[in-house]
């Protein structure tokens, strides 16, 4: 049903960036995401783009994956260019109808957010795509191990996390299964306006719901007979180790960080 | 009337880099009151298969018609819906009403019947299931028991009063009393009101005893079509597929090994137990 959703899937695979510790991969997505902002003209615009085309190929993520991340995203990328298009002042008249003005300051600024949009969500699913949602959570978990000084529950975040995400695909299949029952049934969720579409989903919502809390209680029982008991002492199976080319990524990464501060703020 | 499947290819996800070929030219047809079991070893295609009996898989190609109407007709399909009963495994997790009774009325509500007529069809259905409806119909469906819940699901869908009835595994997790009723239930279905019925199952020992034609499904090809007898005197193909023989015939064959001699290939337990008692009745 949805398996055409790239965001947030993982494709297993043994590139360079795959076998990067999940820590660093996590902080250099917090330095990519920082590149793109401190970006603040076109052509410097250049450098993400092609720090970007080098993620994907050291990735081995085949374009098509890249197109596919944005295709959810397709209306909010056409909806911030339009608006940004409209919204902004300038002075350089391109076309003018009777309110209707489009300005060259309007279109740069359009072109420009539109490209940091797509540059932040194709950068970000290289991270999903090249990252198992295992090793994801369990460097987030030690990421974020140091906040339990202050009773941060970084383990039991990181815990949640991975359950949610196991369970995604069981709960769309699940979704699946049900629609095509109640669909049997003679159920229309294609046609009337958009009450009652959302009325039609009762008939799927209370069934996955009933599911789920099911699911949960099994689930629970299934960690406490194996005597899960919270974060505390717990080891495990894989310890996760920093290794040369983590050291190597975060300094290209922190060079191209640098150069791009460097570049706007010489003169050009 | 009868479904008539002609050619029928099916791909999950066709173009994409995670296309799956399910099913490859099947060409299969149900007649009216038949009663087709289908078999074959986890991955088969199965459950694709049945799928397209009433419209929710379309096929990548070739064709289904139900009783002439092709299920790819987009406003043909509640027509088809209707026709082709569809029971899914675990069906009692699609219940969702308040109470039985909203939820067996569901369906016809669903084809558009006014209240009496659905009012009828769901105290009819639950009788069929066998669920008294002066008990049943104002009780919430979440606090009957498993094998109740089934019945209940079951009688949303024969509310439809459909002319075939699909069944994916509807005896999977039942214990050996509500296997014996969903059974029975089906059969008389088949007596009463001539419903053809197309099951789903892994256990040989049900499609042996009740059903006239077996489809051997394996690797989405349909490997063989044929009456109980033809399909389980081709034994060793079956065990080769991951499948397995009904009792009476593994039965028979172990005992012609100890030198017993059978002449006859049972494939139902009641046939193979007159016949011994015969037997052994003849010795004494």
């Amino acid at each position: 049903m949805n398996a055409n959703i790239t965001l947030g899937q993982f494709l297993p695979g043994d590139s360079a960036v795959h076998r990067l510790d999940p820590r660093t991969k996590i902080l250099l997505m917090v330095v990519y995401i920082a590149i793109v902002f401190v970006v603040k003209s076109l052509t410097v615009f250049l450098l993400p783009v092609v720090l970007l085309v080098v993620m994907f190929a050291f990735a081995h993520v085949p374009a098509s994956y890249f197109f596919s991340s944005l295709k959810p995203m397709r209306w909010l990328l056409a909806f911030m260019f339009v608006i940004n298009l409209f919204a902004t002042t300038g002075d350089t008249i391109l076309f003018q109808w009777k309110f209707i003005r489009l300005t060259q300051e309007a279109l740069l600024q359009a072109a420009f957010m539109t490209l940091r949009l797509i540059l932040l969500v194709a950068g970000t699913s290289i991270l999903t795509l090249t990252t198992s949602p295992i090793a994801l959570t369990d460097g987030l978990e030690k990421l974020m191990s140091p906040l339990r000084k202050l009773h941060f529950p970084a383990h039991e975040l990181a815990m949640m996390m991975t359950i949610a995400l196991r369970f995604i695909p069981t709960l769309m299949e699940e979704t699946d299964r049900i629609q095509k029952a109640q669909m049997a049934r003679g159920a229309d969720f294609e046609s009337g306006n958009i009450f009652q579409r959302a009325k039609s989903m009762i008939p799927v919502l209370v069934p996955l719901f009933v599911s789920a809390f099911r699911r949960a209680d099994e689930l629970a029982m299934a960690m406490e007979s194996r005597c899960y008991h919270g974060g505390e002492g717990r080891t495990r199976m894989r310890e996760l180790h920093f290794h040369w080319r983590d050291l190597t990524a975060t300094l290209l990464l922190l060079l191209v960080l640098a150069g791009i501060v460097v570049w706007e703020k010489l003169p050009l | 009337m009868p479904i008539v499947i002609e050619q029928l290819s099916h791909t999950y996800l066709p173009g994409s880099a995670l296309a799956y070929p399910a099913l490859s030219d099947i060409t299969l047809t149900v007649s009216d009151g038949e009663f087709l079991g289908v078999i074959g070893h986890t991955g088969s295609g199965k459950s694709t298969l049945i799928q397209h009996f009433n419209g929710l898989l379309l096929p990548t190609s070739g064709s289904v018609h139900v009783d002439g109407l092709d299920t790819r007709e987009k406003k043909l399909r509640k027509q088809i819906r209707s026709l082709v009963g569809m029971v899914f495994q675990y069906p009692e997790y699609q219940l969702f009403e308040e109470t039985v009774e909203r939820d067996v009325a569901f369906g016809p509500k669903n084809m558009g019947l006014d209240d009496a007529e659905a009012a009828t069809r769901v105290s009819e259905a639950l009788c069929l299931v066998g669920l008294d409806p002066a008990e049943f119909a104002e009780k919430s469906p979440f606090e009957l028991s498993g094998g109740e819940k089934r019945r209940a699901a079951l009688a949303g869908i024969l509310a439809m009063r459909p002319k075939y009835l699909v069944l994916d595994e509807p005896m999977a997790c039942l214990d050996p009393r509500g296997r014996r009723e969903i059974l029975a239930l089906i059969e008389s279905l088949r007596r009463d009101f001539g419903t053809g019925i197309v099951m789903v199952s892994h256990s040989m020992d049900d499609v042996a005893m009740y059903a006239d034609r077996i489809a051997v499904l394996d690797k989405g090809s349909l490997y063989l079509v044929g009456s109980p007898e033809e399909v389980f005197s081709r034994g060793a193909e079956l065990i080769e597929m991951g499948l397995n023989l009904p009792q009476a015939t593994q039965l028979v064959r172990a005992l012609r090994k100890r030198g017993v001699p059978i002449e006859h290939d049972y494939f139902r337990m009641d046939e193979l137990t007159k016949e011994l008692v015969g037997r052994w009745r003849h010795e004494r």
